[in-house]
C-alpha cells in the first residue's frame, strides 16, 4: 500500500500518460477493486479511469499529490459504474466476478465470496462518503491520516465518518439476520 | 469477533485484483483517446444518414398497374366560379352603384391576377405529364388562365399514379413533390391532399379544389394564395375564409360574400375596400358597416359615413315631428271649416290607420281633406319603414344611435295610432 498512499506535496511534474499508467495502474486497480466490490470488472474500471485521465492530464497543476487526483477520479468512475450496474443486477447472477485468491480451498473461497458479497450489499446501504471511508480503513487497511490525505479532508473528519459508517453498517447487518 | 469484523476479515483476505488481471492491465497500456474515436463514429454516422435521406428523397412511389384515365373538361365547373364568380358578383351589384363598379374593377383585377398566377403551376403539371410513364396521361395544356386553374388532369379510376417526388399516393394521380396524397388529383408541391384536386403549392387540401399557394383548404374551392379556406369558394389572396365566397385580397371572411379588399367581413355582402363589415351590405370603401338599415337605405350611398356615430344622419328621413305637425295642422284646419257629417265622423277617430282607411273609401274633392289624407299616408309609410328597420337595428346593432332613433320613431308611431 505504500505506492497508494499519497506522499507529501510534490513538485509539479509534467506526467506523460504512459508513465502515469506504468506507475499507478496497479494502485488504480486496487482502489477500483476495493471500492467497486465483486460486481464490477476491475480491468474495465482501470481502463475507464485512464480514459478520463487522458484529456485532463495536461490540466493537472500539481496542487495535490497525483495519487489523490487519481483516487478522486477512480472514486467518481466507480460511483458512475456502480450506478449503471444497479440496472443490470436484475438479470445478472449474484456470483460476481473473480475476486478471491483461487489458491485457497474451494470451500473456503466459496464461503469468502458469500461473505464479501454480503458485506458489499450492506455497504451499498451507506452513503458514498461513509462507504469510501470504511472500505479504505477496514478492508484496504489505510490509516486515518492516509485516508485524510487521499480524500483531502481533516483526519478528524475521517474518524467521524468511520464511526458513523460502522454504526450504520452494524444496524444494516443486524437487520439482515 | 463480531459478524461485521468477520466480514471485514473475509474481504481483507480477498485480493481485489488477481495477479493475472494485474498483468493484463499492465500489458494493456493506457487507452486510446476516446474523443477521436467518437468523432470518427459521428462523422461516419452523419455520412450514412445523409445518404439515406438522399436516397429516400429521390425515391418515388410508383404503382405497377396502369390506371384508367378520363379528361376533365377544359372549363372546370367547380373551379370556374372561384375565379369568375367574383366578377359576376360585382356585376350583380349594378352599374348604378359607383362603389359597386369599383368593386367590379377591383374584383376583376384581382381575379385576373389570380388567373395570371396559375400558368406556372400548369407548366409544373405539364412537366409532371412529360415525366410520367407511358399509360399515365397527364395533359396540363392550358389555353387560358382560367383553364390553367381548371387544369386538365386525368383521374384514377382505381389504383394510383405517382410521379416525380411523390410519396404515399393512394387512389390518386399525383405529380410533383407530393406527399401523402389520398383519393386526390394533385399537381405541384402539395402535401397531404386528401380527396382533393390540388394544383400548386397547396398544403393540407382536404376535400377541396385548391389551386395556387393554398394552405389548409378544407372542403373549399380555393384559387390563388389562400390560407385556411374552409367550406368556402376563395379566389385571390384571401386569408381565413370560412363558409364564404371571397374574391380578392380578403382577410378573415366568415359566412360572407366579399369582393375586393375586404377585411373581416362576417355575415355580410361586402364589395370593394370594406373593413370590418358585419351583417351588412357594405359597398365601396366602407369601414365598419354594421347595421343593415343603414346599408340598404337609399341615402346610404356614401357608406364612408356609415360609422355608428353618423348612422343618425344617414338613416331615412322619418322626420316624425314634421309628419306629426303636418297631420295636426291638417286636422286643425279642417276643424275650422264646415264639413260633412261623414268627414267629421272620420276625423273624430283616434286611430290614424282607421282614419286613413275611412278617407280612402270616400270621394274627396276638398283640398284640405286631400292634404290631410296625404299627410296620413306619409305617416303610415314612415311608421311602417321605421318599425321594419327598427327590428333589424335592434337585432344587429342594439346600442347604436340608429337603434335609439328608430325606437323614438316607434313610440311616435304607437302614439299616433
Amino acid at each position: 500500500m505504500d505506492a497508494a498512499v499519497p506522499r507529501a506535496r510534490e513538485a509539479p511534474v509534467a506526467w506523460a500518460l504512459e508513465d502515469l499508467y506504468r506507475a499507478h495502474a496497479a494502485d488504480v486497480a486496487r482502489w477500483a477493486g476495493r471500492l467497486a466490490g465483486p460486481e464490477l470488472d476491475v480491468e474495465d474500471l482501470v481502463h475507464e479511469v485512464f480514459v478520463v485521465v487522458r484529456p485532463r492530464l495536461a490540466d493537472f497543476r500539481g496542487d495535490a499529490p497525483i495519487t489523490t487526483w487519481l483516487f478522486r477520479i477512480t472514486e467518481n468512475v466507480v460511483r458512475r459504474e456502480r450506478r449503471r450496474a444497479r440496472w443490470g443486477r436484475w438479470w445478472r447472477s449474484d456470483e460476481g466476478l473473480d475476486f478471491a485468491d483461487e489458491r485457497d480451498d474451494p470451500e473456503v473461497v466459496a464461503a469468502r465470496r458469500q461473505d464479501v458479497a454480503r458485506l458489499y450489499r450492506a455497504l451499498d446501504r451507506l452513503s458514498e462518503r461513509l462507504r469510501t471511508v470504511v472500505i479504505l480503513h477496514e478492508i484496504e487497511g489505510l490509516t486515518g491520516p492516509e485516508i485524510a490525505a487521499l480524500l483531502e479532508v481533516e483526519p478528524n473528519v475521517v474518524w467521524v465518518r468511520l464511526h458513523r459508517a460502522k454504526k450504520k453498517l452494524a444496524r444494516v447487518l443486524e437487520a439482515e439476520r | 469477533m463480531t459478524p461485521m469484523e468477520r466480514l471485514f476479515e473475509s474481504a481483507r483476505r480477498s485480493e481485489p485484483v488477481t495477479p493475472e488481471a494485474l498483468a493484463r492491465i499492465e500489458r494493456r497500456g493506457p487507452p486510446e483517446a476516446r474523443g477521436a474515436q467518437r468523432r470518427w463514429v459521428f462523422a461516419v454516422a452523419m455520412v450514412i444518414a445523409g445518404g439515406v435521406v438522399l436516397v429516400q428523397s429521390r425515391t418515388s412511389v410508383r404503382t405497377p398497374k396502369p390506371v384508367a384515365v378520363r379528361t376533365v373538361p377544359a372549363h372546370s365547373p367547380t373551379l370556374g366560379p372561384a375565379v369568375d364568380g367574383a366578377v359576376e358578383i360585382a356585376r350583380a351589384a349594378g352599374p348604378e352603384e359607383p362603389s359597386s363598379r369599383g368593386a367590379e374593377i377591383e374584383g376583376a383585377g384581382r381575379s385576373r391576377r389570380a388567373r395570371e398566377a396559375v400558368p406556372p403551376r400548369a407548366s409544373g403539371s405539364r412537366r409532371g405529364a412529360e415525366s410520367s410513364r407511358p399509360g399515365h396521361v397527364l395533359d396540363a395544356s392550358a389555353a387560358s388562365p382560367s383553364e390553367g386553374a381548371a387544369f386538365e388532369v386525368p383521374t384514377a379510376a382505381s389504383g394510383a399514379a405517382g410521379d416525380e417526388g411523390s410519396g404515399a399516393a393512394s387512389g390518386a394521380v399525383a405529380s410533383g413533390g407530393v406527399e401523402s396524397v389520398s383519393g386526390a388529383v394533385v399537381v405541384g408541391g402539395s402535401e397531404s391532399a386528401s380527396g382533393a384536386v390540388a394544383v400548386g403549392g397547396a398544403e393540407f387540401a382536404s376535400g377541396a379544389l385548391a389551386s395556387g399557394g393554398s394552405e389548409l383548404a378544407s372542403a373549399a374551392v380555393a384559387s390563388g394564395s389562400s390560407e385556411s379556406a374552409s367550406r368556402a369558394v376563395v379566389s385571390g389572396g384571401s386569408e381565413s375564409a370560412s363558409g364564404a365566397l371571397a374574391s380578392g385580397g380578403s382577410e378573415s371572411v366568415s359566412r360572407a360574400v366579399a369582393v375586393g379588399g375586404s377585411e373581416s367581413a362576417s355575415g355580410a355582402l361586402a364589395f370593394g375596400g370594406s373593413e370590418s363589415a358585419s351583417g351588412a351590405l357594405a359597398s365601396g370603401g366602407s369601414e365598419s358597416a354594421v347595421s343593415p338599415p343603414a346599408a340598404v337605405a337609399p341615402s346610404f350611398r356614401d357608406s364612408r359615413r356609415s360609422r355608428p356615430k353618423g348612422l343618425r344622419r344617414t338613416l331615412p328621413a322619418y322626420r316624425p315631428r314634421a309628419v306629426r305637425e303636418l297631420v295636426e295642422l291638417g286636422t286643425q284646419r279642417l276643424a275650422e271649416r264646415e264639413l260633412t257629417a261623414e268627414v267629421r265622423r272620420i276625423l273624430a277617430l283616434t286611430d290614424r290607420r282607421s282614419m286613413l282607411a275611412q278617407l280612402d273609401r270616400i270621394a274627396i274633392d276638398d283640398p284640405d281633406v286631400i292634404a290631410l289624407r296625404g299627410a296620413l299616408r306619409v305617416e303610415a309609410e314612415r311608421c311602417r319603414d321605421a318599425l321594419a328597420d327598427l327590428s333589424r337595428v335592434e337585432r344587429l346593432a342594439p346600442r347604436s344611435p340608429a337603434a335609439s332613433y328608430a325606437s323614438r320613431v316607434r313610440r311616435w308611431c304607437v302614439a299616433a295610432r
